[in-house]
């Protein structure tokens, strides 16, 4: 459908972004590295390449402020809601839109923070890395390739970060179509040495509406989950033989 | 004096209710929530027959390979029942996608949006996020469903007769507006 197209064409854009800043990173690494003293390609460690180290935290946080902060900003604010509300309404979901768009906004406002929180770790994880590898005497190349390495982390995070909004809001608007229309809802998904502790007394249990919206509002406990929530009217589930779930964890 | 054209007996200024009338009685449901209802219905039952492990006919589904039930298991993840679920990012992105009216029927679909997959390998015993893939959710179904190459069918897309009388159902006790015996009195307006 022509909205679904624009909820993924809005991840692809947010992915892009992320994607830039992790070059404007690199780019401005490599700037600083290749500024450093060096014998025979190793570092050398003398006063001004370990006051580098510094140069590094500060220039990447700037860039991961201005750059990364405004882009996504923009995006989240003002395009992103856009997108979501035609796309609903092009489904034929417009009128419960609004509660999933300030629920999905609530989440898009913590994506952000969170990316900006993945990026201030990585420029720790660069300059210990630089640290370490002007001690050390490390080649300036291998020096490139570790923080390659710290910004693909960084960028995975934040694609599982968009990737569990996306299954959020379908979570939601299972959930909202099914609203007020006699259903429960089974916790469905594996039970393996995996589970996290938040799906595990769930699993497989069927929860009252206002369990299920919990577990969808709970964003900590099931970062990157596998576990999904499926509508089930009381008939079925004492057909299936489910138990429900009685709120202890 | 122009023949009036016979109009089924809607009830109100928009198809919103349907009034069912029969000898001795009559149901007026409210469609839209009738349609939901169906809609929510088969996408509940469609995940939780797949979790469990049974295609659309109740028959269980075709085994994992020797290999990917060894690489499941390695990852720690449970290689059996077979619920095609590595990510849930396919079953999870199954939902009610649209509803509308067509030849003075109401309808409802339900699908995937078509959201691109992303890839795992097995890597260091673990089955690892690789990247995105160009591969999409509904894309992935279909290969599920009919079967391609070396991935068995596994038809998991679909409700039997009896499941589409039991979503009936559940559809019409939750939108009903008004019951009673005989004809109605007096028509209901939206």
């Amino acid at each position: 459908m022509p909205g679904e197209l624009q909820i993924q064409q809005a991840t692809q854009r947010t992915e892009a972004i992320l994607l830039d800043l992790a070059e404007a990173i690199q780019d401005e690494i490599r700037v600083i590295l290749a500024s450093l003293d060096t014998k025979e390609g190793s570092l050398e460690s003398t006063t001004y390449n370990l006051r580098a180290i510094e140069d590094v935290r500060r220039q990447v946080r700037q860039i991961a402020i201005q750059q990364g902060q405004t882009a996504i900003a923009e995006l989240l604010d003002t395009e992103l809601p856009d997108i979501i509300q035609a796309s609903l309404a092009e489904a034929g979901l417009g009128d419960f839109a609004p509660q999933i768009t300030d629920d999905v906004l609530d989440f898009l406002d913590g994506l952000e923070q969170e990316v900006i929180k993945s990026l201030d770790d990585t420029t720790g994880d660069l300059a210990r890395a630089i640290r370490r590898g002007i001690v050390g005497g490390s080649q300036t190349s291998e020096l490139l390739e570790s923080v390659a390495r710290s910004l693909d982390t960084t960028l995975g995070r934040a694609a599982t970060a968009i990737e569990g909004g996306i299954r959020r809001f379908n979570e939601r608007v299972t959930l909202e179509t099914a609203r007020d229309l006699g259903f429960f809802y089974v916790y469905i998904g594996p039970d393996d040495q995996k589970t996290r502790p938040y799906c595990k007394p769930r699993v497989g249990k069927v929860l009252t509406q206002e369990q299920a919206d919990a577990a969808t509002a709970n964003v900590d406990g099931r970062w990157n989950c596998r576990h999904d929530l499926a509508p089930i009217t009381l008939d079925e589930a004492r057909r299936q033989n489910l138990e429900f779930f009685n709120g202890k964890t | 004096m122009a023949k009036r054209r016979y109009t089924p007996p809607t009830v109100g200024a928009s198809s919103k209710y349907k009034m069912m009338v029969t000898y001795k009685s009559h149901i007026i449901i409210d469609t839209d929530k009738a349609i939901k209802a169906i809609g929510s219905w088969a996408v509940g039952r469609i995940k939780l027959r797949t979790q469990q492990g049974l295609d659309r006919k109740g028959k269980p589904f075709a085994q994992y390979s020797q290999g990917y039930r060894k690489a499941l298991a390695r990852g720690g993840e449970q290689p059996s029942p077979i619920d095609l679920r590595v990510s849930g990012t396919m079953l999870g992105d199954l939902r009610v996608t649209g509803r509308g009216k067509r030849m003075g029927y109401r309808y409802v679909t339900i699908g995937f949006s078509n959201k691109k997959i992303r890839k795992y390998r097995l890597k260091d015993n673990q089955i690892k996020f690789i990247g995105e893939g160009n591969l999409t959710t509904g894309a992935l179904a279909r290969i599920h469903h009919y079967g391609l190459g070396r991935v068995p069918k596994r038809a998991f897309f679909g409700l039997t007769k009896g499941e589409k009388q039991r979503a009936s159902q559940h559809a019409m006790q939750q939108s009903i507006v008004r019951q009673g015996t005989g004809a109605p009195r007096r028509l209901l307006h939206s």
